[in-house]
């Protein structure tokens, strides 16, 4: 497919070319200014789109990744930045457009999806009508969401965008874009807020909806495996300026930038060594000014002097772009050996002994109805001392509401929960920034746990200093507030607070989520170096069952409030027997593993009474599955040592195959 | 990480005490950068409350006494005139403006106090005492404040401290719906659980936990508050609801001398000029200070 643009040439001349790019970003650099402060987003960024690519935009946070996306746009407040270089979209310099220019363009050849389509949709406006601000035509908007895979395209017209699924409302995003029919789709994040079970689902729809529709996407994300599920070339950005452009499987299988490798190494993958520390970024005494020099200089383990006077230029071969002085090295065969991870064997007993949980909200409705929200439908669970147990599932499962039992947040409605604890319950939230008290600086925030856990008044200040230093964070963020802090240091604050009289019981509500990939691994580690030293009985959540595995001992799958898989995390992994667990496994971004899921519900799954709860989803349900709700039974491949080590599923195919006594592997 | 380190890196260790003014200084001039309209909204009403604190010493005259020939036009002998029986308008309009300017304070403050109080103990229990207390606030709220201050000084006699007793009586549940309301978005937000968690108990995380996110809301509310005070005082004032006759009341000497409006119109417009710097100036600080709040 190509693209004619119109080009004009030095001597004026304008002649019509056949274009092979999408997209040309040349030389481009960005200056923005904030309280009368230069702040360099982007330095000197070269990339380019074909037609029909997708190229992934990788960055942590504060990479200039979105600050790209909003001037190919030309969405940036011209008074306010500066730019150097070019854009050209189908040969047209975007920066030199006006305004009006500038909207039709955008109108014409642009598409955007954005992160949160909750945000991004107009919440009064039926969604039909918001797609046909688009297209004029009823028909082409109709089509397009069928095209997007939305199920009952005719009925979810008249929908508005709070009655649709995160899921279906970045679809709704999705078929906007398309409905102009675009060159460039510029998707930022587009995944992130989803469950990674539906993030797959995403993915998969925009790699058919490429090879349909031909068109180019910048897909931007902060997530290296997703960026390898689904581009075909990846760009990685550090601090503003690019790292390395390559064809995925180049970027994952062969770095040649020391970023980009240890970017990869601290990327907790479902294989990955359980007794060692996840490689993490160093941090280095070199730092170079602002506009000269490699961004990458103050975390690089090689840096030599001329990364700090110069920046490095394209060093890498055709097709293969590398930003740095070094050459292209295998940076990922010399890797320092990591840290050792001590094991410890829970002890006997129970820590945690939760017998038949449940818990149901209820919403009223007006004056007379309510709503109920079955949140824990029966959750039997013994968990040790000194265990460290990783509770996985999606949004809406019931393993936050799970912790919050344990810790005495919300009350039982029935069953029981006993707790056999001497130092306590401490919690660590997914969002640390909010769990630290706005207004109050760190010194205080850690002395006063300090002092309603009855620490001798004499000896906090010393204790301070000593908790600050083991778990990483200088004397000098003492006296800053949270707002201050980095994401990293919030969580390191957070969990300073809760080891700083050590709890027997600590509770972990995905404290990694919402961290930048490396600044993640580094918790990580940090938690399970604690949960040894300190031999705490540790349950953690998340929904990443690469993580679970990593720092649980066991494994506990839940869906819809109850336990459908269970067992020693080795054991779950490599023998793992639900088909949701399956399918979590399997939507883990990078794997490429693809497995046949049921896009969506055909029932409301609140009308559900009897039967699987997952029965909707599951490509395998037989009729049994509809009709009775499946026990959890034991998997008889290995006798565990000890009773609550078996491993146990919820589901009819399984019992089944067991009962005849048939173990097929 | 790299980022915020720098910004916390500037030292904020312990300097000799002789640098300490140097470091207020210098934080108060940051704060002006920062928040420049906090900081001026702040500063007027501080302002006007230290010039009306000292009104009396600026009046020229005695306000209760006859000092010159009554009626006597404004840039004469006196700079406001005088009124109907020869006393000085200037200082009358002065000590007016102090007991208007105070009066409405002491209102507020009472209303900040006992509100304040009222919200954050039924924002922060939920259930049961939650539903009293604001049921209980309700009640007040439908008292109508007018027809109270008459009763109130119909059966005690007509005095400025009955007044304020009865304005006191209706405006403290205004702050309490506001203060519970923050407290109760609060109260969701994971650094509560977190506190809890942590040992802290119900007084601890009411005043260290709550309480702080509650005062930029109490005071815009506050701020914007005081002129309305002002106009209601005075107009309950000029319905003769205040301190007694020869007391220089800014409400009640614009309706005394309303009788005198198109001949001497000094005797009233003067104080009525009063009334209107205060309010004015009141709820133009009360903009600036919620301005620089949300700024935040």
């Amino acid at each position: 497919m190509t693209k004619i643009g119109r080009q004009s040439t030095e001597s004026g001349i304008v002649s019509e070319v056949v274009s092979p790019l999408v997209l040309d970003v040349r030389d481009f650099s960005l200056t923005f200014t904030r309280n009368q402060k230069e702040i360099a987003a982007l330095k000197q960024v070269n990339l380019c789109i074909k037609p029909n690519e997708i190229l992934g935009l990788v960055g942590e946070s504060g990479s200039g990744k979105s600050a790209l996306g909003m001037a190919i746009l030309g969405l940036h407040d011209m008074s306010k930045t500066a730019t150097v270089g070019q854009i050209l979209l189908n040969d047209t310099n975007v920066l030199k457009l006006n305004p009006k220019e500038l909207k039709k363009l955008r109108k014409e050849s642009l598409g955007i999806v954005f992160q949160d389509p909750m945000s991004s949709l107009n919440p009064s406006m039926k969604i039909g009508a918001q797609l046909l601000e688009v297209s004029k035509n009823a028909d082409e908007a109709l089509a397009m969401l069928d095209a997007v895979r939305i199920p009952n395209a005719r009925d979810r017209m008249q929908a508005f965008p709070h009655e649709l699924s995160g899921g279906l409302r970045q679809r709704v995003m999705i078929a906007m874009a398309l409905l102009k029919n675009p060159k460039l789709i510029i998707a930022d994040e587009p995944t992130t807020a989803l469950d990674v079970t539906i993030q797959a689902q995403i993915l998969r729809l925009i790699k058919e909806l490429q090879i349909e529709f031909h068109t180019s996407w910048l897909f931007i994300t902060h997530d290296l495996g997703v960026a390898y599920e689904i581009a075909d070339r990846i760009a990685v950005l550090y601090l503003g300026q690019v790292m390395e452009v390559a064809d995925s499987n180049q970027i994952i299988h062969h770095p040649s930038h020391p970023y980009t490798a240890t970017l990869l190494n601290s990327r907790i993958t479902i294989d990955a060594d359980t007794t060692v520390a996840i490689p993490t970024m160093v941090e280095t005494t070199r730092s170079a000014p602002q506009n000269i020099g490699c961004t990458f200089v103050g975390r690089c383990a090689y840096a030599q002097e001329i990364c700090e006077s110069k920046r490095p230029l394209d060093e890498g071969t055709e097709g293969h772009s590398v930003y740095c002085h070094l050459g292209s090295t295998d940076f990922m065969q010399i890797a320092n050996s990591p840290e050792k991870i001590e094991q410890i064997t829970p002890e006997y007993g129970a820590a945690i002994l939760i017998e038949n949980a449940r818990k149901v909200f209820t919403k009223r409705i007006g004056l007379f109805k309510k709503s109920e929200m079955h949140a824990l439908n029966g959750i039997n669970l013994e968990i040790s001392p000194g265990e460290s147990i990783a509770i996985v599932g999606e949004s809406g499962c019931g393993k936050s509401t799970l912790l919050r039992l344990i810790a005495g947040s919300y009350q039982l409605d029935s069953g029981s929960i006993q707790l056999n604890v001497r130092g306590g319950i401490q919690m660590i939230h997914q969002d640390a920034g909010s769990s630290l008290t706005p207004w109050l600086s760190v010194e205080t925030i850690l002395k006063e746990r300090l002092i309603t856990s009855g620490y001798p008044k004499h000896g906090i200040p010393k204790r301070i200093l000593d908790l600050a230093q083991s778990i990483g964070l200088s004397k000098e963020i003492l006296k800053a507030k949270p707002a201050q802090l980095s994401g990293g240091q919030k969580q390191r604050v957070a969990i300073a607070r809760a080891i700083a009289k050590p709890p027997s019981i600590l509770l972990c509500d995905e404290p990694t989520s919402a961290l930048d990939v490396s600044i993640a691994a580094q918790v990580i580690n940090l938690l399970r170096k604690l949960h040894s030293e300190l031999k705490m009985t540790m349950l953690f959540v998340t929904h990443d069952l690469a993580v679970a595995r990593l720092i649980g001992d066991r494994i506990c799958v839940l869906h819809k409030g109850r336990i459908v898989e269970i067992g020693l995390s080795e054991e779950i992994v490599s023998n793992l027997r639900h088909p949701y667990t399956q399918l979590l496994i399997s939507s883990i971004p990078g794997s490429r593993m693809s497995i046949h899921q049921n896009d969506f519900n055909s029932t409301d799954s609140k009308e559900l009474r009897s039967g699987c709860s997952y029965v909707t989803n599951c490509p395998m349900a037989v009729d049994l599955c509809s009709k009775e709700m499946p026990q959890l039974v034991k998997i008889s491949s290995q006798k565990p040592q000890r009773r609550n080590q078996v491993h146990l599923v919820r589901c009819h195919l399984v019992s089944a195959s067991n009962s005849l006594g048939d173990a097929d592997d | 990480m790299t980022n915020s380190s720098t910004t916390i890196n500037t030292p904020i260790a312990l300097t000799s005490s002789s640098s300490v003014f140097s470091k207020v200084a210098q934080r108060f001039k940051m704060l002006l950068i920062t928040r420049k309209s906090l900081v001026v909204g702040v500063s007027i009403i501080a302002t006007i409350t230290i010039l009306c604190f000292f009104a009396p010493m600026l009046a020229p005259y005695n306000p209760l006494q006859p000092v010159g020939t009554p009626f006597s036009p404004p840039f004469h002998s006196f700079l406001f005139g005088s009124d109907s029986i020869g006393r000085d308008e200037l200082s009358r309009v002065l000590a007016g403006m102090k007991s208007s300017w105070f009066s409405a304070l002491e209102v507020i403050a009472s209303g900040v106090i006992i509100g304040g109080s009222v919200g954050l103990i039924a924002g922060s229990s939920r259930g049961f005492l939650d539903n009293l207390l604001m049921r209980i606030t309700d009640a007040f709220l439908s008292l109508p404040g007018p027809i109270l201050a008459i009763a109130v000084v119909a059966a005690l006699g007509p005095s400025l401290t009955h007044t304020l007793i009865a304005v006191s009586v209706v405006w403290w549940p205004f702050y309490a719906r506001i203060v519970r309301g923050e407290i109760n978005a609060q109260m969701s937000r994971p650094h509560v659980e977190a506190a809890r968690l942590s040992g802290a108990g119900r007084t601890r995380l009411m005043i260290f936990h709550l309480l702080p996110g509650a005062i930029p809301a109490i005071v815009v509310t506050a701020s914007l508050d005081v002129g309305n005070l002002i106009l209601t005082l005075a107009g309950l004032s000029f319905l003769g609801l205040g301190a007694p006759a020869p007391a220089p009341e800014l409400g009640a000497m614009a309706a005394r001398n309303l009788p005198y409006l198109l001949q001497d119109w000094w005797t009233s417009v003067m104080p009525a000029i009063g009334i209107f710097i205060l309010a004015f100036l009141s709820n133009v600080c009360g903009d600036l200070i919620r301005a620089g709040l949300e700024e935040l």
